[in-house]
């Protein structure tokens, strides 16, 4: 990653980004009988965990290795032993996720040596993935990047199968990696992989465990995830396709499982639009020599038919795009396609992936003027510009309110947080079936505007 | 819970699962409950690593409780970003600048800042980044206070916030800077940074102005932080009262109320726990008594009125008081006819913050439902147990990390309220001062009283006694409603409320008799499966499949 975009001004008002455990915490949910562990104070944990329940109204439990004043001056090597090994007495995790917090990373505790200490006292212990996820040096996006690597890092290739273990398939076998997307858009991933018969292991697949059923039974930990052995026999796949924005290799899984295993990496951005399905749909049959199935076709002609009825209603709206890289990326691509002038993009990330990711794309066509692009920017930030440029409509996460408030402009919650609507999990908008459920969303969004501004009261718009 | 084989059994599973030494330890934060004797409970001690509890740290309980909800004041915190962004206007204190004279409807309570310390801040120390931050907050709005908190790091990085407030203050002329060493890890609970928030507050605000509202009757209350409109509606009765509410420490309040509020003839805690330490400090330093106060319950806000009333002794005031209260009543009597058939023989627990676990007894209570066990996230066993074991609870590594400030008489702003010789004459008639009995008194024996209950124990209590409703908060609320058992948080009150005074009763009675009579839960496991089941198996909660139907992958 290049030197980190700074800001002109020490302080930070109302963020656009959380920290990186909470992207740790999220990754390790999508792992099978997993239980995150933060290495630190309880308080980051506890913060964490509400956080992200009250987006997804699902249990997601964290535990912490409860740093104390003593802890602080001895180092935390006693307490993560006690967290991991009272975590395992309760809750029996077949994979326990380490992230550190920036408590510990402060004070120097070296984790990686502290596993394999206690690794070697306990060797009944599950595996454990240790990840370094200081917030001081990245968001949320890269505490996820870096789990989902160190993850594979940890178990690809490194534990032994028994042969029923081992994946069987006809089919190909393709490892798929994901940034933070919602639970209803990984079934459809899930659903496409097995339509093209392709033997996938998507990682981490929290559709389950941060999306699911009642219970009738208890569950010490919800059920679903990825399983570990599918993640260690992910050496063994004929290829990896990694979603999502172009993040430097370092913090890549796929990129690793090539440069160390020799499995072929493909990358692509996230499938929203009919452009980035059309590109996602071919590198998936390229690599695993598989067809597309007929039903795409059908869904992706319904999408075209609804992008040209939506047309006279989108096209030249001025659009506020926010949220986290990948998901901006996306949504860039999209509104360009279905006729919206994106003003101004911006997330809370530092890392300048954005900026260089939306220069290289041709001008959308309802735009005059190229779209600001903004890194490591606040709400705090982002308030004056939204002003000046007096957008149509906001479409990122909960935290634009404040300004979708104050200026009377509406906000498309999409992203995360969203803690003021209802059903986030299920917001789809990967696919073309995806898409065209975002798209009802943006019209509908424009429309409610249009007919409660009008004077008369239209019910015909 | 008469059974109390089947509670020795409950308390096994709970404990079955822990290391011996993590079991001996929870263990004696449990207890069954004995009425008439005079149980220890373990409170207020730290959290085992790797037991999920529901605690947060003690910057959350510094900057989220005690000062968030003040409008007017602008908090900064210092620190990496997350905890101040998972800080940002998550509780649900509410605050209204209506009616209020331009100067004073500033609210900076929907800003979340932060020093948003980088790499090089934790190498190099954040001193300088804070000063500039200040300095653009300050320019920004030109608050009349500015409140910095410390997070984890900043502690180790040895930044003096102090120093770089002071110098400030000093500084800007008009704006009152003020910082908080509230380091996360520096307490056992959020209990600790709302006895720094508390100290702070005492040593910089209370105290510095002499501009205040004029009354017969003038009061404090303490510990009300107005989540879902409670301390809108207390503050309607008190007005109807006639009692003039100086200052609420920290619902609906500004600077301003906190800074004149030593002109209070009398203190009303409610949350014992949160604000203890002020109303003691307000009594030595400027003569002003407390009296433990609860508007929680129908029954219990006519108690608390009652109280206020017996206290400043006017007949005036007493008559109104009884006027009121008898206006209010006829609206509750009625709610309560109409829900009691539906709620009544049922169950609760409560396991949520330092004070509430104890006041929402109250409303089960006119429900006619049972609170089968209950507990506190941050509570000591002065809450449990009752203020009298304070003196016999020792000091520890802990506790000795929160500065007890040393407060005298101020012999310029004392003012004596009331004489040692009135003061027995209402004690003996039953107004007790600086006295609170705490949870365990109130609950009926063989009851279970959990400290701490952790998200494990959680769990297998829910699994074991199924209770009719689970009161806490969001982080438990959709593990407690998979297993079918609705839950009502009393934190943020499900984003419902108001819950206080006699409206707020009549709210909850409703909510309440809603949750506990859903039908939603019934629709669980399909028809065909109940009954492939349905012989099978006696139990209670007929066991699935092991495949759960989930959409097709
Ligand atoms: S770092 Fe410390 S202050 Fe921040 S949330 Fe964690 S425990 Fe609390
Ligand atoms: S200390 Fe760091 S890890 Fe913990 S909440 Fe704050 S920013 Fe996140």
């Amino acid at each position: 990653m290049d030197k980190p975009i700074e800001k002109p001004y020490a302080h930070a008002s109302n963020p656009c980004r959380q920290c990186m455990p909470l992207g740790a915490s999220w990754a390790f949910k999508g792992i099978e009988s997993c239980m995150p562990v933060l290495h630190g104070s309880q308080g980051c944990a506890t913060y964490i965990r509400r956080y992200m329940i009250s987006h997804f109204r699902e249990p997601i439990d964290i535990a912490s290795s409860s740093f104390d004043e003593t802890t602080v001056i001895f180092g935390g090597e006693a307490n993560l032993e006690k967290a991991v090994l009272n975590v395992h007495r309760q809750y029996h995790p077949r994979v326990i996720g380490i992230g550190t917090t920036c408590l510990s990373e402060t004070i120097g505790d070296d984790v990686d040596r502290f596993i394999i200490r206690i690794r070697d006292k306990y060797p009944e212990l599950p595996p454990l993935i240790p990840v370094s996820t200081p917030s001081y040096q990245g968001t949320q996006e890269e505490g996820f990047l870096r789990t989902v690597q160190g993850t594979v890092k940890t178990l690809a290739g490194q534990y032994q199968l028994t042969e029923e273990a081992i994946p069987q398939s006809d089919g190909p076998l393709l490892n798929l990696f994901m940034p933070m997307i919602t639970p209803a858009d990984i079934r459809w991933l899930k659903e496409v992989l097995s339509r093209m018969k392709i033997k996938g292991t998507l990682l981490p697949d929290y559709s389950d465990t941060l999306d699911g059923g009642m219970w009738s039974e208890f569950h010490p930990m919800p059920p679903g995830g990825t399983a570990l052995e599918q993640i260690i026999a992910m050496d063994r796949a004929d290829g990896s396709l990694e979603l999502g924005s172009d993040y430097p290799a370092e913090w890549r899984p796929g990129y690793y499982l090539q440069k160390r295993f020799g499995v072929p990496n493909a990358r692509c951005g996230l499938p929203v639009g009919i452009d980035s399905t059309d590109h996602f749909l071919s590198i998936l049959s390229e690599i695993t020599g598989q067809e597309i199935p007929g039903a795409c076709e059908q869904a992706r002609s319904r999408l075209i038919d609804a992008y040209g009825d939506a047309h006279k209603y989108l096209f030249g709206k001025k659009v506020v795009l926010f949220g986290d890289t990948s998901t901006v990326e996306a949504l860039y691509r999209f509104a360009s396609e279905v006729g919206l002038d994106p003003v101004l993009c911006f997330t809370g990330s530092p890392s300048g992936i954005l900026e260089k990711t939306l220069e290289k794309l041709p001008l959308p066509e309802a735009s005059a003027n190229p779209p600001l692009i903004k890194e490591n920017f606040d709400f705090g930030d982002a308030e004056a510009l939204i002003e000046e440029l007096q957008p149509d409509l906001l479409i990122g996460n909960s935290k634009g309110y404040k300004i979708s408030r104050k200026m009377d402009i509406p906000l498309l919650r999409v992203g995360f947080p969203i803690h003021d609507r209802f059903g986030a999990s299920r917001q789809r908008m990967l696919g073309y079936e995806g898409t065209a459920s975002l798209l009802d969303r943006v019209v509908n969004e424009v429309m409610e505007r249009k007919q409660s501004k009008s004077t008369v009261g239209y019910t015909y718009i | 819970m008469a059974d109390t084989v089947k509670t020795e059994a409950v308390i096994d599973k709970m404990l079955e699962k822990y290391p011996a030494k993590v079991a001996r330890k929870r263990k004696k934060a449990i207890v069954v409950n004995d009425k008439d004797a005079q149980q220890e409970i373990q409170a207020n001690v730290r959290t085992v690593p790797g037991i999920i509890t529901q605690r947060g740290c003690t910057y959350a309980g510094c900057k989220g409780v005690v000062l968030g909800p003040t409008r007017d004041i602008v908090n900064l915190t210092h620190g990496p970003i997350g905890c101040g962004f998972y800080s940002w206007l998550t509780r649900r204190n509410q605050t209204s600048v209506q009616g209020q004279t331009p100067e004073n409807q500033e609210n900076f309570m929907t800003y979340c800042f932060s020093t948003d310390m980088q790499d090089s801040n934790i190498v190099f120390g954040g001193e300088k980044k804070l000063r500039q931050s200040i300095e653009e907050v300050y320019e920004l709005f030109h608050p009349k206070a500015i409140g910095v908190f410390a997070t984890c790091p900043v502690g180790l990085i040895g930044d003096d916030i102090h120093q770089v407030s002071k110098e400030c203050t000093q500084k800007f002329g008009d704006c009152n800077v003020f910082a908080f060493s509230c380091e996360g890890y520096k307490g056992v609970s959020q209990s600790a940074g709302h006895h720094i928030a508390n100290n702070q507050l005492f040593k910089h605000v209370i105290g510095t102005s002499d501009d205040y509202p004029e009354g017969k009757y003038k009061i404090n209350l303490l510990g009300e932080y107005n989540i879902g409109g409670d301390a809108f509606v207390i503050e309607d009765i008190l007005e109807k009262c006639g009692i003039t509410l100086l200052s609420t420490m920290s619902g609906n309040s500004t600077y301003k109320g906190f800074a004149s509020s030593h002109h209070a003839d009398l203190n009303g805690i409610m949350c014992h726990r949160s604000i203890n330490y002020v109303a003691e400090m307000m009594e030595t330093k400027y003569g002003i008594p407390w009296i433990k106060v609860n508007f929680i319950g129908a029954d219990a806000s006519a108690k608390s009125l009652r109280k206020i009333a017996q206290y400043f002794g006017d007949k005036e005031l007493i008559d109104r008081v009884e006027k009121v209260i008898s206006e209010e009543m006829v609206a509750v009597e009625e709610a309560r006819k109409e829900v009691l058939p539906k709620t009544e023989g049922k169950k609760a627990m409560l396991f949520v913050g330092g004070s509430r676990a104890h006041h929402y007894q109250e409303l089960f209570k006119e429900l006619g439902m049972k609170s089968m066990a209950a507990g506190y996230e941050f509570g000591h066993r002065g809450d449990y147990e009752g203020r009298e074991v304070l003196p016999s609870i020792k000091v520890d590594a802990d506790s000795r990390n929160i500065e007890e400030l040393t407060v005298v008489k101020d012999e310029e702003k004392f003012k004596s309220r009331i004489s040692e010789e009135q003061k027995t004459k209402l004690e003996k008639a039953g107004l007790k001062f600086r006295d609170y009995e705490g949870l365990m008194s109130d609950m009926e024996s063989d009851t279970l009283v959990i400290d701490d209950l952790s998200h494990f124990e959680m769990e297998v209590l829910i699994k074991e006694y199924k209770p009719d409703v689970f009161c806490a908060g969001i982080k438990e609320k959709y593990a407690v409603q998979k297993m079918g058992v609705p839950l009502k948080q009393l934190h943020s009150y499900d984003y419902g409320g108001p819950y206080a005074g006699f409206e707020g009763a009549v709210n909850f009675y409703k909510d309440i008799a809603r949750m506990t009579n859903s039908k939603i839960w019934d629709l669980i496991g399909a028809p065909w499966e109940k009954e492939k089941t349905l012989s099978a198996s006696v139990v209670h909660d007929t066991k699935k499949p092991e495949k759960e139907e989930k959409e097709s992958a």
